[in-house]
C-alpha cells in the first residue's frame, strides 16, 4: 500500500487542523465521564485507610447499610493498609452525600503497625517494614556496566561527584479518577476516564471472572491522565460490583485528595554521580549508584547513563519501597529524572573545564538528529550573545537539556472506515482521545486519504467494541493509529473503485481517484464520490485493516533550552522562555502537536519549579494534598514557548507525548545554577532553597 | 459535610443572639471563600450556617470626615474602584494581593480579616491538631516550610490575611457587636498569639462578629504600600508580606508603621523596625539594619530559616519601594 505523501502534497496531514471536537469542548456540550448520568443512578464513595500502615482486623458495616439512602456496601477490601488512603470498603447511595456519610458509619478496627515514609530510612535494616512478612524495604541491586570503569576514571583529568534528589510528582489531571457502571442483564456498561478502553476491558472481565464480549467500556472525552490511568484500576472493579448488588448505575468519582494519594506518581530518585572527562572534554567514564520509591509500588530506576556517550561506564539502582500510594508510569516514566541528573552534572563539569555546555555536548553526543537540534535551538534562545545579565535583584541565567524516546506504532491496531450509500463516512477505532487530539487526527488521516473534506469523516472513537488500539501512553498512539486509519480508509476506497468498475463494465485499474472524482481512462465521463457511493444502493462499504509497516518509525531526539529570571533577594525563579526543538518524524497535525509540546513543558515547569508530594514523617499524612498546597504552575507562571518540529516526515508518524516531557528540568536548573552561580541539586527549585543555597555561598566566600 | 440549618437574617442584631445560643456549632458565612471549604474539609460541621448577606449595613462603605467605615460583607472585588476607599493606596494594592479575581468577587472584607489559618495541620481533618482542640502542634517536628518565624508557641501557624496587616499599618479599627454592646477596637489589638489562645485568632467572644472596618481619614496623608511575596503569583497566599505606611520629608521618615504579614501567628507589628527607622534618613544601610533588627528575634523552624532572609529582604524592599512611589 501507499506511503504518506509529501507534507506540501497533503491538505490535512501535515497541517494546522483545529480540533474537530472543540466547540463540543468549550461549549460544555462535550460528555466526559464526569458528565454521564442516568435517572436513579447511585453514587458511591471509597473508605481509605487512615493509617500508614495497619492490619484491617475487621470492617463492621451495619450501620452504613442501615442509613436510609443507602444501597450497596462492600465491605473489606484488603487485609493489609500500607499507606494513607488505601482501599478499605466501599458504599453507594442516592447522594455523594450520604455515601460520605455512610463511611462515617463504617466501623474499622484497625491493628496499627508501624511505618516509614523516608526513603533513607526505609533502606536500614532496623526500619519498619512497609510490607508485614516481608524481609526487607528494599528490591535487589539491578546492575549494569560497560567497558572498565576503573580505567576510564584513571584516564579521566577531571572528576566531578554529584548527588541529586528529585521529588515526587503527581500527574494531577483535571479530571480526576472515575467512573459509571450499569448492569444491562449480565453485561457490563462502564464509562471511564481511562486511556486504554481495551485493557479496562480485558482486565476488567478478568478481575470480574466474566467473557470480555460482556463488558463495554466509553471513554468518549477525556480530561488527561499522563500515565495514572492505564485500566482497570480497583476503583472500576468496586463501581462494577457495587452496581451489580444496586442493581442500578452507579457513578463513583475520586475526590482531589484521592487522586493526590492512591491514583499513582512519578517515583523519587536519589542519584550519585561520578563522571570523568579529559581536558578537551572527551567523557571517558560515568558511574551512578541510584535509589528511589515508588511508594508501596516499585519504578524508580532511571536509563542511565543518559545520551551522552561513555566507554566506560557502571550503574547501580534499587528500588527502595516507603508507605506511600503506589506509583504509576508517568510522562516517559524514568526519563527525566536520568535526564535531570545527567544535564546537572554535565553543566557541573563544563564548568569545571572551562567549556561551554553546548561544546560539550555537542562532544559527546553521538546523535546526529540532537547535533543539529542542539545549534537550533542555541540560536533560538541567544546561545552565543547570551550574558548573565543583572538588573537590581534580578538576574538572568541559561541552560540546556536534552532527551530520547521510542515512541512507535502497535502492530496489532485496527480501524475500521464505512463508507455509506450518501456518501457520508466513519472511522470506527478504539484508541481514546485522552485530551491530545486523537479524533482529530483519526478524522484527518481518513480524510487526506479518501481526499474529502473533515467534514465528510465522522471519527468514533472511545469505546472498546471499536477495533482494538492500544491504550494511549508511551507514545505509541499516534504511530499506532495512523497507519491503521490510513490503511483502512485506502481499502474503503480501492473498494469503492472497484464497485465502480463493476457498474461502468470496466476493469479495477481503468478506474481512478482524485479530488472526490473517478474518472475512467479513455472515457470522458466522471463519476463523483456521490454518485459512486450511491451504487451501493443502501448498503456500505466496512473495511478493517491493520496497522502495516512504512508509515511510522521509532525513536525521538530533543533538545530544549531554558532562560531564567531569579529575584536574589526572594529566590523566585521565573521562567522567561522555553525553546523546544524536538523530531518525531511526520508531524501529523502541527498545531496539536505543539500543544503537546507546550503542554509537556508546563509539566515539566510544574516539575523543576513547583510540585512536590511531601508525606508527614509522623505520621505518614500528605499534608499537602490539594491544589492549593500541591502547587502547580497558573497562567502567570508561564513563559515565552518556542517550539520547532525538526522536520524528519520521511521517517512517517512517531509519538510525541513523552519526548518533550523529558529535557526541561536539566535545561531550568542549569539556567538557575548559570543565573545565581550555585547549583541546586534537589527539585523543586523553590524559594526557600534558593535563597539558603545564596545565603550559604555568601558564606563561604565571607 | 453534615446536614445544617442555613438561615438568611435580616436584621444585625438577631446574629449575636444566635451566636450566643449555638457558639462552636454556628459558623457565619459571607462569601463562603473560606467557611465552605472549613465545612467540605470537615474543620466545621455547623449545625447553623448564618448568611451575612442579607444585612443591609454590613454591605455597604462610608465616609465622614473622620474616617471610612466600611461594613464587613462589601466584597473584595468593590472596593478597588471606591474612591473614599482609593484614598489608601495601599490599602488597595492589598486587597487586589489577595487570592484570585474569583476569590475577591466572592470573598469579603470581614471574612478576609476573620479567615482561619492555612496551616496545612489545621486545615486537614487528618490531624487533631493543637488549635483544633487537639494535644500538641504537628508542625514542631512535621512540613514547616510555611510556618511562622515569630509570635510561635505552642501552634506554628501564621495569619493569612494580606489585608489586616495594611489596615494596622493604617492605624484601623474594628467595630464589633455582641448581645450587649458594641466596641471598637484597633485590628492590631484584634488578634491574639497562640500562647494566649491556641484555639482562636481573635480577640471576637462567642457572641460577637466584626461588623465594620474603619480606616481613620488621616490615615489617607500618609503614603501607604503593600508587598506580598507568594511562590506561586497565580495563586498564592503570602510567603511572607510587608505592609508600610508613614511619611517621607526630604529622605526622613516619620510615623513609620510596618506590620509583617506571612511570619507570625498573627500580622506582626514590627515595632522595632520602626523605632530604628524614625526620624532617620533614608538609606540601604537602615533599611537592612531596622529589618534585621526587628528579625533578631525570630526563632525559625526546621525548614523556614530562609523567611528570615526573606523577611529582611522584602522589608528593604518594600519600603524603597514605597520611598519611590509618587
Amino acid at each position: 500500500m501507499a506511503g504518506w505523501k509529501s507534507p506540501e502534497q497533503m491538505t490535512y496531514v501535515g497541517k494546522e487542523v483545529t480540533r474537530v471536537d472543540g466547540a463540543e469542548k468549550v461549549s460544555g456540550r462535550a460528555k466526559y465521564t464526569h458528565d454521564v448520568y442516568f435517572p436513579r443512578m447511585l453514587y458511591a464513595r471509597i473508605l481509605r485507610s487512615p493509617h500508614p500502615h495497619a492490619q484491617v482486623i475487621s470492617v463492621d458495616t451495619t450501620r452504613a447499610e442501615a442509613l436510609t439512602g443507602v444501597k450497596a456496601v462492600l465491605g473489606k477490601l484488603r487485609d493489609e493498609v500500607n499507606y494513607v488512603g488505601d482501599e478499605v470498603a466501599a458504599v453507594a447511595a442516592v447522594t455523594e452525600f450520604k455515601a460520605a456519610e455512610a463511611l462515617s458509619l463504617i466501623k474499622v478496627e484497625y491493628k496499627v503497625l508501624p511505618f516509614v515514609v523516608r526513603e533513607s530510612e526505609a533502606m536500614r535494616d532496623s526500619a519498619a517494614r512497609v510490607f508485614s512478612g516481608r524481609e526487607k524495604n528494599v528490591g535487589d541491586w539491578e546492575e549494569e556496566h560497560e567497558g572498565d570503569v576503573e580505567r576510564g576514571f584513571a584516564e579521566a583529568e577531571v572528576i566531578i561527584e554529584r548527588t541529586f534528589h528529585m521529588n515526587v510528582q503527581v500527574h494531577t489531571p483535571f479530571e480526576t479518577h472515575g467512573c459509571v457502571a450499569k448492569w444491562e442483564g449480565d453485561e457490563l456498561y462502564m464509562w471511564d476516564s481511562t486511556q486504554g478502553v481495551h485493557g479496562t476491558r480485558s482486565g476488567l472481565a478478568q478481575h470480574l471472572q466474566m467473557p470480555e464480549n460482556k463488558i463495554h467500556i466509553y471513554t468518549h472525552h477525556m480530561g488527561g491522565g499522563f500515565g495514572s490511568k492505564f485500566g482497570p484500576k480497583s476503583y472500576n472493579a468496586v463501581c462494577a460490583q457495587l452496581a451489580r448488588i444496586a442493581n442500578v448505575p452507579v457513578k463513583l468519582l475520586l475526590d482531589r485528595e484521592e487522586e493526590l494519594l492512591a491514583t499513582g506518581n512519578r517515583p523519587s530518585s536519589f542519584q550519585t554521580i561520578k563522571i570523568g572527562a579529559r581536558k578537551d572534554g572527551t567523557l571517558t567514564a560515568f558511574q551512578l549508584e541510584s535509589y528511589g520509591s515508588g511508594g508501596v509500588g516499585g519504578g524508580a530506576g532511571v536509563p542511565a547513563p543518559y545520551i551522552y556517550y561513555f566507554p566506560n561506564w557502571s550503574v547501580r539502582h534499587r528500588d527502595v519501597y516507603i508507605n506511600a500510594g503506589a506509583a504509576a508510569p508517568m510522562r516517559a516514566p524514568g526519563h527525566p529524572q536520568a535526564a535531570f541528573a545527567m544535564d546537572s552534572i554535565m553543566d557541573e563539569l563544563a564548568a569545571a573545564l572551562g567549556m561551554d555546555p553546548l561544546d560539550l555536548r555537542l562532544k559527546n553526543d553521538r546523535n546526529s538528529t540532537r547535533q543539529q537540534e542542539y545549534v537550533i535551538g542555541a540560536e533560538k534562545i541567544g546561545w552565543t550573545n547570551r550574558h548573565k545579565s543583572r538588573v537590581g535583584h534580578k538576574v538572568r541565567g541559561f541552560g540546556m537539556g536534552a532527551g530520547q524516546w521510542g515512541g512507535g506504532g502497535e502492530r496489532s491496531t485496527k480501524a475500521m472506515v464505512n463508507i455509506y450509500a450518501d456518501g457520508s463516512v466513519d472511522v470506527r477505532i478504539g484508541t481514546q482521545d485522552i485530551g491530545v487530539g486523537t479524533r482529530t487526527i483519526v478524522a484527518a488521516v481518513a480524510a487526506e486519504e479518501l481526499e474529502l473534506d473533515l467534514a465528510d469523516i465522522k471519527p468514533k472513537i472511545g469505546e472498546s467494541d471499536f477495533p482494538w488500539a492500544p491504550a494511549s501512553g508511551g507514545s505509541v498512539t499516534a504511530p499506532s493509529v495512523t497507519p491503521a486509519v490510513k490503511r483502512a480508509a485506502e481499502k474503503a476506497k480501492n473498494k469503492l473503485k472497484s464497485i465502480v468498475a463493476e457498474k461502468m463494465g470496466v476493469a479495477e485499474d481503468a478506474v481512478s481517484y482524485a479530488g472526490k472524482i473517478f474518472s475512467i481512462s479513455g472515457r470522458a465521463e466522471n463519476i463523483s464520490w456521490q454518485e459512486a457511493c450511491r451504487f451501493l444502493e443502501g448498503s456500505s462499504i466496512s473495511e478493517l485493516e491493520t496497522w502495516g509497516e512504512g508509515l511510522s518509525s521509532w525513536g525521538t531526539a530533543g533538545t530544549q533550552f531554558a532562560e531564567v529570571e531569579v529575584d536574589i533577594e526572594t529566590g523566585r525563579v521565573r521562567l522567561v522562555k522555553m525553546v523546544a526543538v524536538q523530531d518525531c518524524g511526520l508531524v501529523v497535525n502541527t498545531l496539536t502537536a505543539r500543544n503537546q509540546v507546550n503542554g509537556a513543558m508546563i509539566g515539566e515547569i510544574g516539575y523543576a519549579l513547583y510540585e512536590n508530594r511531601l508525606l508527614d514523617v509522623e505520621t505518614g499524612i500528605m499534608p499537602n494534598a490539594d491544589l492549593e498546597n500541591y502547587k502547580i504552575p497558573g497562567a502567570l507562571e508561564m513563559p515565552d514557548f518556542d517550539v520547532t518540529f525538526f522536520d524528519q516526515h520521511e521517517r512517517g508518524v512517531i509519538g510525541l507525548g513523552e519526548p518533550p516531557a523529558i529535557p526541561g528540568m536539566g535545561a531550568i536548573a542549569n539556567a538557575v545554577a548559570d543565573a545565581i552561580g550555585v547549583r541546586i541539586t534537589e527539585l523543586p527549585i523553590t524559594p526557600d532553597k534558593v535563597l539558603m543555597a545564596i545565603e550559604k555561598a555568601k558564606e563561604g566566600k565571607a | 459535610m453534615k446536614s445544617f440549618q442555613y438561615i438568611f437574617p435580616k436584621e444585625l442584631q438577631a446574629v449575636p443572639k444566635l451566636l450566643a445560643e449555638y457558639g462552636e456549632k454556628c459558623l457565619l458565612y459571607a462569601g463562603g471563600t473560606d467557611a465552605l471549604a472549613r465545612m467540605k474539609d470537615g474543620i466545621n460541621s455547623p449545625e447553623l450556617v448564618i448568611n451575612l448577606k442579607k444585612i443591609k449595613e454590613l454591605g455597604v462603605v462610608k465616609a465622614n470626615r473622620k474616617r471610612v467605615e466600611i461594613g464587613a460583607a462589601v466584597r473584595l472585588a468593590d472596593l478597588p474602584t471606591d474612591v473614599r476607599v482609593r484614598k489608601f493606596p495601599g490599602l488597595i494594592e492589598a486587597i487586589e494581593s489577595v487570592g484570585t479575581i474569583q476569590l475577591r468577587n466572592m470573598g469579603t472584607i470581614g471574612g478576609n480579616l476573620n479567615q482561619r489559618p492555612r496551616c496545612w495541620y489545621f486545615k486537614s481533618s487528618r490531624f487533631p491538631c493543637l488549635r483544633k482542640g487537639g494535644e500538641s502542634c504537628f508542625a514542631i517536628y512535621g512540613e514547616n516550610k510555611y510556618h511562622c518565624i515569630l509570635g510561635g508557641y505552642p501552634c506554628y501557624i501564621v495569619h493569612p490575611s494580606d489585608i489586616a496587616p495594611m489596615l494596622i499599618a493604617l492605624d484601623a479599627e474594628v467595630e464589633i457587636l455582641g448581645t450587649k454592646k458594641s466596641r471598637w477596637i484597633k485590628v492590631e489589638d484584634f488578634y491574639v498569639l497562640p500562647s494566649q489562645d491556641p484555639l482562636h485568632e481573635t480577640v471576637l467572644q462567642r457572641d460577637e462578629l466584626v461588623t465594620r472596618i474603619l480606616v481613620p481619614q488621616k490615615a489617607g496623608l500618609l503614603k501607604s504600600h503593600y508587598v506580598k511575596f507568594r511562590e506561586r503569583d497565580s495563586f498564592d497566599f503570602a510567603m511572607v508580606s510587608v505592609a508600610v505606611a508613614g511619611q517621607l520629608n526630604d529622605a526622613v521618615l516619620t510615623d513609620m508603621r510596618i506590620v509583617l504579614g506571612g511570619v507570625a501567628p498573627k500580622p506582626w507589628r514590627a515595632r522595632k523596625a520602626e523605632q530604628v527607622l524614625e526620624g532617620q534618613r533614608m538609606s540601604e544601610d537602615l533599611l537592612l539594619q531596622a529589618a534585621t533588627e526587628e528579625l533578631a528575634a525570630a526563632e525559625p523552624l526546621e525548614q523556614n530559616e530562609y523567611k528570615v532572609i526573606l523577611a529582611r529582604n522584602l522589608m528593604k524592599r518594600a519600603i524603597q519601594q514605597w520611598a519611590d512611589a509618587r
